[in-house]
């Protein structure tokens, strides 16, 4: 049985009195039961713990997998934004950027860990970002905006911990609505799979969430293309060993041309 | 000051005197926002509405996600931003 919203009731039994609260709150009773579902599943998903098992987990339909792609030459090759005629100079190297993941030890792998270890202790109170949404902090550094920096303290964290790797902060970019990402990501790559809206930063790398079955991989012209792929879980009982090989199984990267295998180190094995 | 989020959605409500010329009844102000929760990835979705619409505390949705107090008040600070621009782009008044 579905769960009355409780603000509406609150509301409701304080006597009602702000027409605009009682407005909005009425909105709510009319959330589509697909998206209180999602609250449940998610619920369900956190509580359990991780059963190590070797069950198999294709056929799961419920998985969900997080795809963050850098593809400055595909980008070039679709001529997506005009990206084409901004061409990366070949022998001019250029700072990687301050990503999200990338293969281990590298500096953007070491960079994003030391971020999440200064996030994971600062402001756990959370005054700070109280603070903050009351005075409004609004900075004019862009790149800050991109890493969900909201106070001086975090960005100068954040440009210490770039300029101790050497890498750039992205600069900029765009959120792609889901009829616009799917105008733009045509052919076999994404089929049958879904994809929410997403994020096109300004040297033409972007990430997505979505959840899609994989079956099959386009060709894309480009010169260099580094592709991670973050799998979150399959299902409520986790993702194992046999489940990932049989994901990368199923990704045919010889569409892939000149692929360069890069600097393998930690436990990571070249095939 | 009660703990039930209600509050907070007050930012995202475009004010009355706004050049938005359009007004909405809560159904179809539910169809703007339906249409919101669709952009969403599931995990901002369940806890925007494990709190907006199950009134969860701050300290129930750190617990049932994983989550420290401060992520769960960015992603929401996040989200009622987004949900500001969308109601106002789609010409919602309440």
């Amino acid at each position: 049985m579905r769960e009355t919203p409780r603000g509406y009731a609150k509301i409701e039994a304080a006597g009602g009195e702000d027409e605009r609260y009682l407005r909005l709150c009425e909105a709510f009773q009319y959330v589509d039961d697909v998206f209180l579902d999602i609250v449940e599943r998610e619920k369900g998903v956190r509580r359990r713990e991780v059963k190590k098992s070797v069950k198999r987990i294709w056929g799961a339909v419920a998985a969900c997998i997080c795809v963050l792609i850098v593809l400055p030459a595909a980008a070039m090759a679709y001529n997506w934004f005009g990206l084409k005629e901004l061409l990366l100079p070949k022998k001019e190297k250029t700072p990687d950027a301050f990503s999200l993941s990338a293969y281990q030890e590298s500096p953007a792998y070491q960079a994003a860990a030391e971020w999440k270890v200064f996030l994971a202790g600062y402001d756990m109170d959370g005054r700070i970002l109280s603070e903050a949404e009351k005075t409004g902090f609004v900075t004019e550094n862009e790149s800050w905006k991109l890493y969900g920096v909201y106070s001086r303290e975090m960005g100068e964290r954040l440009g210490e911990i770039a300029d101790k790797y050497e890498l750039r902060l992205h600069t900029g970019g765009r959120t792609i609505e889901q009829d616009t990402w799917e105008s733009l990501v045509t052919g076999s790559f994404l089929a049958g799979g879904s994809t929410k809206n997403g994020f096109l930063y300004e040297d033409s790398s972007f990430s997505f969430a979505g959840s899609m079955e994989i079956a099959g991989y386009g060709k894309a012209d480009f010169d260099a293309c580094f592709v991670a792929v973050n799998v979150l879980a399959g299902s409520d009982e986790g993702m194992t060993e046999e489940g990932l090989q049989e994901l990368a199984d199923r990704i045919d990267f010889r569409v892939l041309k000149e692929v360069q295998t890069p600097d393998m180190r930690g436990d990571s094995e070249v095939e | 000051m009660e703990d039930n989020g209600i509050v907070e959605m007050d930012e995202c409500i475009p004010d009355r005197q706004s050049e938005v010329e359009n007004v909405w009844e809560a159904k179809e102000i539910g169809i703007v926002l339906n249409r919101f929760l669709n952009t969403l990835d599931d995990k901002s979705c369940a806890v925007f509405l494990a709190r907006y619409y199950y009134s969860y505390s701050i300290d129930e949705l750190a617990k049932q996600y994983l989550l420290s107090s401060r992520q769960v008040k960015y992603i929401l600070s996040k989200m009622r931003n987004k949900l500001r621009i969308y109601l106002e782009k789609e010409g919602v008044t309440v």
